[in-house]
């Protein structure tokens, strides 16, 4: 008996040596992104003014804007669409079981990777700064991040078509293309309509941001209305952002789920053979309507297109001579984005691990609680950490605090959906064999559910921490610290030397903090 | 006429897989081969239809020597040999008849085959194999929805799409159930007299291979060990080749 007590009490003084010093690294952290209390606490009027001027929307103004959102949903429409055209050829050609050599994908897929790792707004605002303001670079941006997005996808999702099936196409005697064309296009253009809902989710709200540098859409207005401290036309365009956000969100998951599994079959052979010549008849038009819709939207002159590619070859080349004197910056930039996501995703964390409690239905003390919650949780979820980030703004002014507040809220309530969702699939059986004990429902979620979920909790926190690691530098383009900033300005100078060794210095990180996340989580399964 | 002659297959340099066989298959033949798991079943199919390269000897269809070919002509040849595999490896996302027409490829250029401008005759041919393989109600179905036994039937009729000169299949019937596995084989018989086709079957299940075929090629780690007409099979024969 003695032994045992002992035993836990001993467990206990350990967990308590780990909380010290975890404590310890909180404070340093918080005491590198500036965190304050007192600027929190002094904020929060300002704060709350901004948003109780939300509450009274200027509906004059949206109709005033309504051009530019239209414009924004069709710049997200548009780039989407070419992006998962682009990716899905990309795939091809560097998923294992399709490539035509197999050195491409051992030269393409790093390549890729290392282009993943920079951010929409950033390709953005290079491209501003070669194609000058306007929609043009805010489109290139966004089809570049869709064409990646889908590569990334569909390549996974190519490379899990079983050998056996383009085996059975190859053994009639059919050539690679027509391999290509009748074993794996017909998995793809199934999983292509997937692909491009998602894609569509994440550049509608890549559109509606990247205006604050210059290229294009609502978020020009955005910015335009922070610099002149007009918050009330600002609280009116976040209230018409979120709502669109929303909408695309809500129809997107509609689509998916009803194209999930479509299969109309032809219902005789001559009907059959239609739809076989319709089928291409429809392609065709509609690669028409859409090169016309795009040629038609994009609004750039040739001459401008050919010097904006000159100086365009002209900055690549200079961003491969890195300016090597310019890395003290780098470090400290990239220690700073670090501090910001790692402050963002362990605030968020625990708090997550309190709120997930309330929001769980078969841990919540009642139903209506957790209803609450999920309605909460997706609410804060949904706002673009950027938006957050802006209001926050208002309260602390920028810098790396309001970055770091304003991804801890957007981790909360991502980290929360996610992790009550593992709760709420977890056994019956755990949570009862504790509250058989007679001890209560907090009990038996502190004693059961959590140490038997912590291994799934700590996997979702790595890719919470991931991409709070990418937003961060988004939120430093803005003005919230970090690498994003001293990126920005280079840009902004056209120190393409200096940008050259940053955007290196970012890829290296991205590509370690990836690598390290899945280690850990490998070793967690 | 199909004929092996001394084919040698070594796995990764190490392992050795047939070592040695010297077979002749002739036209319109129904022959099984049987033996344990490992004596080399797979692997001779393989071979016959350039899928594994032997390390010594020559694999002929009449006159033509298989093992130097590539491009345009292996597909030919590839064509003129249809094989089922064990998985049935169907295109489950799409319909029947997609699967089938896949059979007709080798007769399409590469342009024409991707658009699928298939000709009148290539559906004529491809509804007559669904017809012979008892799945002429199924030509809109989606090739995921069908059972077991049903995709197998459908790689057939895709296999008879392609007009082929041999069909090799590898335990065609060993994922399907003992009523599935009948209504395969029968179909095999069926087209065997309907189409003159060779077809060279590996089976596990020795009862089958005696009630069907009309020649068995016991293999034995990667030798022959008996081949003979079916009536001529003693019970000795499979007892030794099982032991
Ligand atoms: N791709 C491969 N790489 C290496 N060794 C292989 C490979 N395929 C088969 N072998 C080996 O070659 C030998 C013969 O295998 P084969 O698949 O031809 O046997 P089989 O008679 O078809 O067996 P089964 O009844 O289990 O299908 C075995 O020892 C096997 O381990
Ligand atoms: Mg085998």
């Amino acid at each position: 008996m003695k032994i045992y007590k002992s035993s836990i009490r001993r467990k206990r003084k350990r967990q308590l040596y780990y909380l010290i010093p975890a404590m310890v690294l909180w404070g340093f952290i918080s005491w590198q992104i500036n965190f304050s209390l007192i600027r929190l606490w002094r904020g929060i009027p300002h704060m709350f003014n901004l948003i109780g001027r939300m509450l009274q929307p200027d509906f004059s103004y949206i109709l005033q804007v309504l051009p530019r959102l239209m414009e924004t949903i069709e710049m997200a429409a548009v780039s989407s669409t070419l992006g998962v055209i682009l990716g899905s050829l990309g795939a091809l050609f560097v998923a294992r079981n399709t490539a035509i050599h197999p050195i491409i994908p051992l030269l393409g897929n790093p390549f890729f990777t290392f282009l993943r790792t920079i951010p929409n707004l950033i390709w953005a605002a290079i491209l501003v700064s070669i194609f000058s303001v306007g929609k043009f670079p805010g489109m290139i941006a966004l089809t570049i991040t869709a064409t990646l997005i889908t590569v990334k996808l569909l390549r996974e999702y190519i490379e899990t078509i079983p050998e056996s099936v383009i085996k059975g196409v190859e053994s009639v005697g059919a050539t690679k293309i027509q391999t290509l064309r009748y074993g794996v296009l017909p998995m793809v253009f199934q999983q292509m309509a997937a692909v491009f809902f998602l894609v569509l989710e994440v550049n509608i709200r890549g559109a509606t941001i990247l205006g604050l540098v210059g290229a294009g859409g609502i978020g020009q207005i955005l910015w335009r209305d922070l610099n002149h401290l007009r918050y009330d036309n600002l609280a009116t365009l976040i209230i018409l952002l979120f709502a669109t956000i929303l909408v695309i969100d809500l129809g997107s998951l509609w689509l998916r789920k009803g194209l999930k599994d479509l299969y109309i079959p032809a219902k005789t052979i001559p009907i059959f053979r239609l739809r076989q010549k319709v089928k291409w008849i429809v392609v065709f038009l509609l690669l028409i309507v859409g090169m016309t819709w795009l040629v038609n939207s994009l609004d750039i002159t040739a001459e401008r297109m050919i010097l904006g590619l000159e100086s365009g070859a002209r900055m690549v080349l200079r961003m491969a001579q890195f300016e090597f004197s310019y890395a003290p910056r780098l470090v400290e930039g990239l220690m700073e984005s670090l501090f910001i996501a790692l402050f963002a995703t362990v605030t968020g964390g625990v708090g997550a691990l309190f709120l997930s409690y309330l929001t769980a239905y078969n841990t919540s003390p009642y139903p209506e609680v957790a209803l609450f919650f999920k309605a909460v949780v997706n609410l804060l979820r949904t706002f673009p950490p950027i938006v957050v980030a802006i209001i926050f703004f208002r309260g602390v002014g920028p810098g790396p605090l309001a970055g770091a507040m304003a991804l801890s809220i957007y981790t909360l309530g991502v980290m929360t959906k996610l992790y009550s969702e593992v709760i709420e699939s977890t056994g019956e059986n755990i949570q009862q064999g504790i509250l058989i004990t007679g001890a209560g429902k907090i009990l038996s979620y502190r004693f059961g559910i959590v140490p038997h979920t912590f291994s799934n909790y700590i996997s979702l926190l790595l890719y919470r921490f991931e991409s709070n690691m990418r937003n961060s530098t988004i939120l430093g383009v803005i003005g919230a610290g970090g690498i994003g900033t001293i990126l920005a300005n280079n840009i902004a100078w056209r120190n393409w030397e200096r940008v050259g060794l940053l955007l290196a210095g970012v890829a290296i990180l991205m590509m370690a903090v990836e690598k390290l996340s899945e280690k850990i989580r490998k070793k967690l399964v | 006429m199909i004929s092996l002659k001394d084919i040698h297959v070594v796995y990764d340099k190490i392992t050795p897989a047939l070592r040695g066989v010297s077979l002749d298959f002739h036209d319109g033949e129904f022959v099984g081969i049987i033996g344990l798991s490992g004596s080399g079943k797979s692997t001779l199919l393989k071979t016959i239809n350039g899928l594994v390269k032997p390390m010594k000897g020559k694999v002929c269809l009449d006159e033509l020597v298989l093992g130097d070919l590539s491009g345009k002509k292996l597909r030919e040849v590839r064509r003129n040999i249809g094989f089922v595999f064990q998985e049935f490896n169907l295109v489950e996302r799409t319909s029947v008849l997609e699967n089938v027409l896949i059979g007709r490829l080798g007769y399409l250029s590469t342009l024409k085959g991707f658009f699928g401008l298939f000709k009148d005759s290539d559906y004529e041919i491809a509804v007559a194999a669904l017809d012979t393989v008892g799945l002429k109600t199924k030509i809109t179905a989606r090739a995921g929805q069908l059972s077991g036994g049903q995709k197998q039937r459908v790689a057939i009729a895709k296999t008879l799409t392609q007009e082929p000169r041999v069909i090799l299949a590898d335990e065609p019937v060993a994922s399907l159930d003992r009523t599935s596995s009948t209504v395969v084989m029968d179909t095999f018989a069926k087209i065997r007299h309907k189409h003159k086709i060779t077809i060279i079957i590996n089976l596990h299940d020795v009862e089958l291979a005696r009630k069907y075929c009309d020649r068995l090629v016991g293999l034995r780690d990667g030798k022959v060990l008996f081949d003979k007409t079916t009536k001529e099979i003693s019970n000795e024969d499979i007892q030794e080749l099982y032991s």
